[in-house]
C-alpha cells in the first residue's frame, strides 16, 4: 500500500491522544484537577489533528460527511461516529474534574470505553480486509491498542513531571502506595511492561507478514488456470502503470524494509526502554527532560512502523502485476 | 456478465479526484433508442473473438447462466468471497463447438473436389 504520511501521522497522533484520554480517565480518581484538565485538552487535541489531517488525503473532504451514514457497514464510518463524541468527552475531563462525584465521572466513564472504541474501529479498517492478508490478523488490533495505550502513558507522564515534577499524582497499579518511590516506579514499570508488549507485537505482526505474503491467493487461484501445474506470466497485463499499481502495490517503500524495522525498534523499544528504566534510579530534576525526549522518540520510533504498516502491506491484486 | 478476459478493475480519475468502475455501459443497455443487439456493454458488442457475453446471471435460465453451467464458469480469488458478478468461462471445453470429430481441419488444407474437377481427379488418381 502507498504509505500516506496524513494517514500515518493520523493514525499515531490520534492514537497518543486517545491513549492519553485513556490513562487520565484512568488517573482521575487521585490527579489534580488541573492536570486532569490539561492532560484532557492535549489529548483531545492531539486526537482532533490526527482527524483533521485525515480529512487532507481526501480529494474531496466536503464529502466526508457521507462516510457517517454507512456505519452498520463499515469501521471507518463508525470510527467517524465515535472519534468526535471521544474527543468531546476528553474535552470534558477537566470541567467533570471540578465538579462533584456522579455528574464528574461521567466525562471519566465515557472516556474509559470510548478512547479504545475508537482505537478498535481505526485497526479494524485494516484488520477486517480479506484482501490484504498481512493486516487481517488479530495481532493488528492488539498492535494499535498497545501503541496507543503505550504512547499516551508516557505523554502524561511527561505533562506530570513538567506539571508536578514528578509521577505520584498518577498512581497505577504497581505504584499503589504512599511511598514516593514507590509511586515513580509504578507508572514507569507500567509504561515499561505496556511498551515491551506493543514491541512484541509488532515483532510477531512482521514475522507473520513476512510468512504469509497473499495467503491463500495464489497466481492458480487469480486465473483459475490450470491447477497442479505452474502458471508464469510472461508480461504484464498492460505497458503504463495504473492506479493499483502506485497505490497497492509499493515496491520503493519495501526497499529499505529490513533496516526500517531496527530503526522503529531502537526509537520505539530500545531507546524508551532504557529511558524509563534510568528514571527509577535518576534524580528527579532529571525525569522532566528524560520523559519529554523518550515521549518524542517513542512517538518517531511509532511513526516509522506505522510507514511500515502499510508499505509492507500486499494487495492480493498484485499477483496479476507479477510478471516473471 | 460472464467473459474470457479480466474486466473488474477500480480506476482512479485523476482530473476528478474520484475513484470510478465500470458501469457495464448503462446508457447502453437500458436504451431503447438503438437496436436491441446494440443494448450490451460496448466491449461485448465489439470483442472481435465474441469472448464476452452479457446477461443477468441471478436468473439460472437466462442465456449467460447456460453457458455458465455448461463451460464451468468460475470466479476468480473464490477464496476472498467477494461474490463477484463476472463469471470466466473455462478454456477448451467450448460444448458449443460440437463434436471434435466433425470438423476435420486436415480435410480443408486437402479438400475432395466434386463435380467435372472431381470426375478428373478420381481419373487421374488412377493413373
Amino acid at each position: 500500500m502507498h504509505p500516506a504520511l496524513s494517514i500515518i501521522v493520523f493514525t499515531s497522533l490520534s492514537g497518543t491522544g486517545l491513549g492519553l484520554g485513556f490513562w487520565t480517565a484512568l488517573t482521575a480518581h487521585a490527579a489534580p484537577p488541573l492536570l486532569i484538565a490539561i492532560a484532557g485538552l492535549l489529548a483531545a487535541m492531539l486526537t482532533s489533528i490526527g482527524l483533521v489531517s485525515s480529512l487532507l488525503h481526501l480529494r474531496h473532504p466536503s464529502r466526508a460527511w457521507r462516510a457517517f451514514s454507512q456505519w452498520r457497514s463499515s469501521w471507518l464510518s463508525r470510527e467517524g461516529i465515535l472519534a468526535p463524541l471521544c474527543v468531546i468527552s476528553m474535552v470534558l475531563l477537566g470541567p467533570g474534574a471540578f465538579t462533584t462525584a456522579p455528574l464528574g465521572s461521567i466525562p471519566v466513564v465515557l472516556v474509559l470505553l470510548l478512547a479504545p472504541a475508537v482505537i478498535l474501529t481505526t485497526a479494524m479498517i485494516y484488520a477486517q480486509l480479506r484482501a490484504v492478508p498481512a493486516w487481517r490478523t488479530w495481532l493488528t488490533p492488539v498492535m494499535f491498542l498497545l501503541f496507543g495505550a503505550s504512547s499516551g502513558l508516557h505523554v502524561l507522564m511527561t505533562a506530570t513531571v513538567w506539571y508536578h515534577g514528578d509521577l505520584h499524582p498518577i498512581p497505577l497499579i504497581l505504584g499503589a502506595g504512599t511511598d514516593t518511590a514507590a509511586n515513580r516506579e509504578g507508572p514507569l514499570l507500567t509504561a515499561i511492561i505496556i511498551n515491551t508488549m506493543a514491541w512484541g507485537t509488532m515483532a510477531a505482526w512482521w514475522l507473520r507478514r513476512d510468512r504469509i505474503g497473499t495467503g491463500q491467493s495464489t497466481l492458480a487461484t487469480a486465473t483459475r488456470l490450470a491447477s497442479g501445474h505452474r502458471i508464469t506470466q510472461l508480461d504484464p497485463p498492460h505497458t503504463e502503470k495504473n492506479y493499483l499499481q502506485t497505490e497497492m502495490g509499493y515496491h520503493i517503500a519495501r526497499k529499505h524494509a529490513l533496516s526500517l524495522r531496527w530503526i522503529a525498534l531502537v526509537l520505539g523499544f530500545l531507546v524508551p526502554t532504557l529511558a524509563a528504566g534510568s528514571l527509577l534510579i535518576l534524580p528527579t530534576t532529571m525525569a522532566p527532560p528524560v520523559l519529554t525526549v523518550l515521549s518524542v522518540v517513542h512517538g518517531t520510533g511509532i511513526m516509522v512502523s506505522r510507514w511500515l504498516f502499510f508499505a509492507e502491506a500486499t494487495h492480493v491484486q498484485s499477483l496479476y502485476y507479477h510478471s516473471g | 456478465m460472464c467473459l474470457g478476459l479480466p474486466l473488474w478493475r477500480p480506476g482512479n480519475v485523476p482530473s476528478a479526484g474520484v475513484m470510478k468502475k465500470c458501469t457495464l455501459c448503462v446508457d447502453r443497455i437500458y436504451n431503447e433508442n438503438i437496436p436491441e443487439e446494440d443494448r450490451v456493454p460496448a466491449c461485448v458488442r465489439s470483442c472481435p473473438t465474441n469472448a464476452r457475453f452479457f446477461g443477468d446471471l441471478a436468473d439460472p435460465d437466462s442465456e449467460v447462466s447456460r453457458l455458465v453451467s455448461d463451460r464451468d464458469g468460475v470466479d476468480l480469488m473464490p477464496e476472498q468471497r467477494t461474490r463477484p458478478a463476472n463469471k470466466y468461462l473455462q478454456p477448451g471445453r467450448q460444448s458449443s463447438c460440437g463434436d471434435p470429430e466433425a470438423f476435420n481441419l486436415a480435410e480443408l488444407a486437402d479438400p475432395t473436389p466434386t463435380g467435372i474437377l472431381g470426375w478428373i481427379d478420381r481419373n487421374l488418381s488412377r493413373v
